[in-house]
């Protein structure tokens, strides 16, 4: 009995490591397997694709510099900024103009950056979170996002604070919304309701829509 | 998305020309079209 103990221990301790071993080969295999296929696919693709992609001259006026690039002509403005000028402010949420992550301001509108091409900017004047601040100074809507806590995780902020500008230029010019009672006044007033309406597009995750709507009434001049 | 070839029309003859040629669409604002063309959707 006592000989049997120190033999079965190893024994079972033997059976253990070989199922161990075995799980975690079959898994490299199959790791392999599924990886192999895909990369003999991709590189067939390749070769019978060799021509490059046509490539388009652009040159964009972000923030105040003059960027002169050449892009493949598939390469959305958000790609842009931030793959090729590595401006990360701006940013990619869903890729598919829901969210407003993106938002930038184009000759001072609000625009998905995702959803619009950088080769159709040319010449263009681009405004992004990055290109905001006045030296030291952030300017008023920032500013007023940090006062009311505009945010929390901060990933749709840069979006909310571009669209938030954009949307204060558009009501100061008159442009009604969809809540707009009065579709012949001047400037709109800045009510809740139009705020939130015309916020509509920048979706934040962590709900943080009461103290944005707030931050752009400060913002806009509206009493809070 | 497919590649394409991007045309900028400097007159209205110009993008009437374009618009024809097989394949082609136009892009203004573009917010549908790229989005259909990134699902491949849509390859102009």
């Amino acid at each position: 009995m006592d000989e049997q103990d120190p033999n079965t221990a190893p024994d079972e301790q033997r059976t253990f490591e070989v199922t161990r071993r075995t799980v975690v080969e079959t898994g490299t295999t199959a790791l392999l397997l599924t990886a192999l296929p895909r990369a003999a696919f991709a590189a067939s693709t390749v070769d019978e694709d060799a021509t490059l992609p046509p490539a388009a001259s652009v040159e964009l006026r972000i923030n105040g510099h003059l960027h002169s690039l050449t892009l493949d002509s598939r390469t959305t403005l958000l790609d842009a900024l931030r793959e090729h000028l590595t401006l990360t402010g701006s940013k990619k949420g869903c890729d598919h103009g829901q969210c407003g992550a993106c938002t930038v301001l184009i000759e001072g509108r609000r625009i998905n950056s995702c959803l619009t091409l950088a080769v159709m900017h040319d010449g263009q004047s681009i405004t992004t979170i990055e290109g905001l601040a006045l030296g030291d100074d952030l300017h008023p809507v920032p500013a007023a996002f940090v006062e009311h806590d505009g945010f929390q995780c901060g990933y749709c902020t840069s979006g909310q604070i571009c669209s938030a500008i954009g949307m204060l230029a558009e009501s100061q010019l008159g442009m009604p919304s969809y809540v707009t009672e009065d579709l012949a006044q001047v400037a709109v007033e800045l009510t809740d309701a139009e705020i939130r309406e015309r916020m509509s597009g920048n979706i934040c995750r962590c709900a943080a829509y009461p103290n944005i709507v707030a931050a752009i009434k400060q913002a806009g001049g509206m009493p809070t | 998305m497919k590649a394409f070839t991007y045309q900028r029309a400097e007159t209205a003859e110009h993008a009437a020309a374009a618009a024809v040629r097989p394949g082609a669409k136009i892009i203004a604002g573009g917010t549908n079209l790229l989005d259909l063309m990134k699902l491949q959707v849509e390859t102009p």
